[in-house]
C-alpha cells in the first residue's frame, strides 16, 4: 500500500498543518487586540450625555430676571443636609432637582455633590443621590463663585444660616467661597 | 482484467499530502475571508464623520449669534444681528446678542433669530434649503449634508403657538434607511420671547376669572405680585373644571401677607394630570385684592424665569 506506506513527504505535511495553524492564530491574535482599542467608539456614545449635563448646568447658571443665577441661588441656599440613599434630596435643594429631573430625558440618572477648598483639604458633600453611578458614567461641573455681600443684597439670594460651606478667606476680602457644583450622569 | 474504474486500481489515486495540504488551505483561508472584512469595523470613518458634522452644526447654532455683511457701492455693513438683514446673511446662528456689548450668551437663543431663520426656509426662494446649508456649513469641497433641525419641549412634543401649530421644524425628513447623526441641545428663551399668553389683573374684567387651556401644556404661572390695597386681606382660590363638567379645586381660598410676594405658582404638571380626550380644561380664578398675572406658553417648559427645550439637530 503506496499510499500509507510511502516514507516520502511526511514532514511536509506536518509542517504545513504548523505553519498555518501559527497563521490562523497570528491573525487570530491580531483581530482580537485591534477589537479591544477601538478608538474613541465610547466617547461618541457619551457626548450626548455630556452635552446633556454640561447645558443644563449653563442654562441653570444663566442671569435671571429675580438673581444673577439660578445656580448660585440654589449653592447659597444650601441647608447643609447632605443626600444619602434614604434621603436622595438635600430639602432645601428640592428646586434644583426638579428642574434637573424636568431638563433630562426620562432614561438620564444623575448625582449632584457640592465640591469646594477650605483649610488646604477639598470637601465633597453630595447634595442630590439617585444612585451608585456604572463605570460608563459622565462627570460635568460649573463653578460658583459666593461673595460675602448677598447677604446684604436681597432677602431671595442669601447664605443660608445651616450651610457648612464656610467663608474661606480673610476677613478683609469679599470673596465667600468658590463652589465647584459637579453633576455624575449615566444612562439608566 | 481489473475494472478501469474499479476499487482494486491502485493507480492515480490523489495524494494524501495533497489532501490534507489542500484541506487546510482551504479552511484558513475560509477563516481569512470571514475575518478580513470584521478586522476594519473600529476604523470605519462614516459614523465619526457625521457626529463631528452634527456636534459643530450644533454648535454653531446654540453658541453663536451668526453675522452678515452687506456690501456694495454704497455701504459696508456687517454685524451679529442678521435677523435684520435676511439676505446678507454670512454665517447663521441663534444665540442672543447681548444688549450692551457684542457677546453672545451660550444656549440662550432669541426669538426672533428663530423665527427669521423659518422665515428664509419657507420664503418662496426655491435655493432657501440650500442657502441655509451652505450658512450652516454643511456643504462642503467633496460632499453635502443634509440636515433637519427642530425645537421640541421636553415631554417630546414639537415647541408650538397657542393654536397648537409647531413653529420650529425646518429641513427634511431622514430616510429611514441610512446613518442619521441626531444631537440634542437644551437651550433657553425669555420668557416673553417665544409664543405665549399673558393676562395681567384687569379691575374692569368679571371676577372670578375665566381661563380655557389646550393640554397637554408645558408652561402655566399664575404669579402673585402686590397686593392692591394695604389691610384688605389678599385672598386665591383655584377651581378646573373638565370636559364632562367635573370641578376639581386646585388651591382652596389661601391668603397671602404682602411680604410673601411674589408667590409664584407653576401649574402645569398639575393641570396636565386632569388631560382627557377633549385634552380641554377650564380655570376660574377667584381673587380679592390682589394684582397677578397668568402665563401660559406652549412653547417650552418654565426653568426659573426662562422657557426651555431641547433644539434637536439631525443631519446626514
Amino acid at each position: 500500500m503506496k499510499l500509507i506506506h510511502s516514507t516520502n513527504a511526511q514532514m511536509n505535511t506536518i509542517e504545513g498543518l504548523a505553519a498555518a495553524l501559527l497563521m490562523i492564530f497570528a491573525i487570530l491574535f491580531v483581530s482580537k487586540s485591534a477589537a479591544i482599542t477601538m478608538p474613541q467608539s465610547g466617547e461618541f456614545l457619551n457626548s450626548q450625555l455630556q452635552l446633556y449635563g454640561h447645558d443644563a448646568l449653563i442654562m441653570l447658571d444663566q442671569e435671571d430676571y429675580n438673581s444673577s443665577s439660578q445656580l448660585k441661588k440654589y449653592v447659597a441656599g444650601w441647608d447643609g443636609i447632605e443626600a444619602e440613599p434614604f434621603n436622595p434630596v438635600s430639602p432645601s435643594l428640592e428646586g434644583f432637582d426638579q428642574s434637573l429631573r424636568k431638563i433630562m430625558p426620562d432614561n438620564v440618572l444623575y448625582n449632584v455633590d457640592l465640591v469646594y477648598a477650605y483649610d488646604g483639604c477639598v470637601i465633597e458633600k453630595p447634595v442630590i443621590y439617585h444612585g451608585i453611578p456604572p463605570d460608563n458614567s459622565i462627570r460635568v461641573f460649573q463653578l460658583v463663585t459666593l461673595y460675602d455681600e448677598y447677604s446684604n443684597i436681597s432677602s431671595d439670594f442669601k447664605i443660608h444660616e445651616n450651610n457648612t460651606i464656610p467663608d474661606t478667606d480673610h476677613s478683609g476680602s469679599l470673596l465667600y467661597n468658590i463652589v465647584q457644583v459637579r453633576c455624575t450622569l449615566w444612562y439608566a | 482484467m481489473g475494472s478501469r474504474i474499479g476499487l482494486t486500481n491502485s493507480s492515480a489515486q490523489i495524494n494524501i499530502d495533497f489532501l490534507a495540504g489542500i484541506s487546510i488551505f482551504l479552511i484558513s483561508f475560509l477563516l481569512v475571508v470571514q475575518l478580513v472584512p470584521n478586522l476594519f469595523i473600529p476604523f470605519q470613518g462614516q459614523p465619526v464623520t457625521l457626529h463631528s458634522v452634527g456636534y459643530r452644526t450644533s454648535v454653531i447654532l446654540c453658541e453663536d449669534p451668526g453675522w452678515y455683511n452687506l456690501s456694495n457701492a454704497t455701504v459696508n455693513i456687517s454685524g451679529y444681528n442678521w435677523e435684520d438683514y435676511p439676505n446678507n446673511v454670512s454665517r447663521l446662528g441663534l444665540a442672543k446678542n447681548k444688549s450692551t456689548e457684542n457677546l453672545s450668551t451660550p444656549q440662550m437663543l432669541s426669538g426672533s433669530k428663530l423665527f427669521n431663520l423659518t422665515g428664509i426656509y419657507n420664503s418662496s426662494d426655491p435655493g432657501s434649503y440650500s442657502n441655509i446649508q451652505e450658512h450652516l456649513g454643511l456643504t462642503t469641497s467633496y460632499r453635502k449634508y443634509d440636515y433637519n433641525i427642530s425645537l421640541v419641549r421636553f415631554d417630546g412634543i414639537p415647541s408650538s403657538y397657542m393654536n397648537g401649530t409647531p413653529f420650529f421644524q425646518i429641513g427634511y425628513s431622514p430616510q429611514s434607511n441610512i446613518d442619521v447623526e441626531k444631537v440634542e441641545r437644551i437651550v433657553s428663551f425669555e420668557m416673553y420671547d417665544l409664543p405665549h399668553d399673558y393676562n395681567k389683573t384687569n379691575f374692569s374684567r368679571l371676577n372670578p376669572a375665566i381661563d380655557v387651556v389646550n393640554l397637554p401644556i408645558s408652561a402655566y404661572r399664575i404669579c402673585i405680585e402686590s397686593v392692591n390695597f394695604s389691610g384688605s386681606p389678599s385672598n386665591i382660590s383655584i377651581n378646573l373644571t373638565n370636559h364632562s363638567g367635573t370641578t376639581y379645586q386646585l388651591m382652596n381660598t389661601t391668603t397671602y401677607l404682602p411680604t410673601d410676594m411674589p408667590v409664584i405658582l407653576d401649574l402645569s404638571d398639575e393641570l396636565n394630570k386632569y388631560d382627557d380626550l377633549s385634552h380641554k380644561v377650564t380655570i376660574t380664578i377667584d381673587y380679592s385684592n390682589i394684582i397677578w398675572y397668568c402665563y401660559s406658553s406652549h412653547a417650552g417648559d418654565l426653568v426659573g424665569d426662562k422657557l426651555a427645550a431641547k433644539l434637536i439637530i439631525q443631519v446626514w
